[in-house]
């Protein structure tokens, strides 16, 4: 058997993949408290998606179920659908007020 | 027996007389390396067609690791809706915007200080969950491949399939509504003005 002249890896282990994704948080998050560009601010957002489903797919291999590949499959659906409304509102936003820039925008400040 | 992406992976790099696991470690060191090289790039680039082109490489690197750990139908979506419809939808955005560079006016110091409570808190999570997080048995199974993935969407999670479809629906109408051109909403928008000026103001002055 072909498989058996291969020793099977020790594989990289799920703790490296979890502190891979918590960094990546760790700078999405970051981007969407330093930044003022509206744009800027949902690349950020996407970032900690991505983190997030960088974890729910390592904690998939960990246990090995499929599960948390699906649920990643629909973090990436909402994101897509959150992108499309988002994207809409920065541009009307910008039709308004010909900036996206989130400091300019303070209307309903109290 | 089906054979294990891991596996795999230690027969496609066997030419290389590694030993197959140092080759697995490496790959994760280099991917690894290149989404978090990229995530800095996006936060602390200052043109945001520089910052969605970074963001694409840290898209990228990630399917990659989708790949590495064994799930080659993720990485393949990752790079098909994230890298190829987001980012262009991005990328579009901002450049029928044509924003002018605006003179970098520094981070105020509000913004540095909750950026830095958020690098605190993710840094206690770091040090305090990850190590918490077991290693479980070696995995060898291909876990994520395209067969196991359509029988628990359309079995188990059919009820958040379903309702994913409606989401996107409703995002659909959602931009259209939003991005309709404001020609076509001025009219009811300036009667309702007029009716609000010919209102009695009793209620607003009350305060």
């Amino acid at each position: 058997m072909l498989l058996a002249a291969v020793p099977t890896p020790a594989p990289v282990p799920t703790q490296w993949y979890v502190a891979l994704a918590t960094v990546l948080f760790i700078l999405g998050a970051m981007g969407f408290a330093l930044r003022r560009n509206s744009l800027v601010m949902f690349m950020s957002i996407e970032l900690m998606l991505n983190a997030a489903n960088l974890s729910f797919v390592a904690f998939a291999r960990e246990y090995h179920l499929a599960q948390g590949v699906v649920y990643a499959l629909l973090v990436i659906a909402v994101a897509a659908a959150e992108v499309a409304v988002g994207l809409a509102i920065i541009i009307a936003l910008f039709k308004l007020k010909q900036t996206v820039d989130v400091d300019d925008v303070r209307e309903l400040r109290g | 027996m089906r054979a294990g992406s891991t596996a795999g992976f230690a027969r496609a790099t066997r030419w290389l007389k590694f030993p197959p696991n140092i080759m697995e470690k490496l790959a994760f060191a280099i991917l690894g390396s290149l989404a978090v090289f990229g995530a800095v790039n996006v936060v602390f680039r200052r043109n945001p067609v520089t910052a969605a082109l970074f963001l694409v490489t840290t898209f990228l690197a990630l399917a990659g690791l989708f790949v590495l750990m064994g799930s080659g139908f993720l990485g393949a979506i990752q790079v098909i809706v994230y890298a190829g419809a987001i980012m262009v939808l991005f990328l579009f955005v901002i450049m029928l915007l044509n924003l002018e560079r605006d003179p970098f006016k520094g981070f105020s110091p509000l913004r540095t200080l909750s950026s830095l409570i958020c690098v605190i808190l993710g840094v206690s999570a770091l040090v305090t969950l990850v190590p918490a997080s077991a290693s479980g048995p070696p995995p060898v199974e291909e876990f994520g491949d395209c067969v196991t993935v359509g029988r628990v969407l359309f079995e188990d999670a059919v009820l958040p399939f379903e309702a994913l479809s409606l989401l996107l629906l409703m995002a659909v109408v959602g931009v259209v509504v939003i991005a309709r051109s404001r020609h076509e909403r001025s009219a009811s928008v300036l009667t309702s003005r007029a009716e609000r000026a010919a209102r009695p103001r009793s209620l607003t002055e009350v305060s």
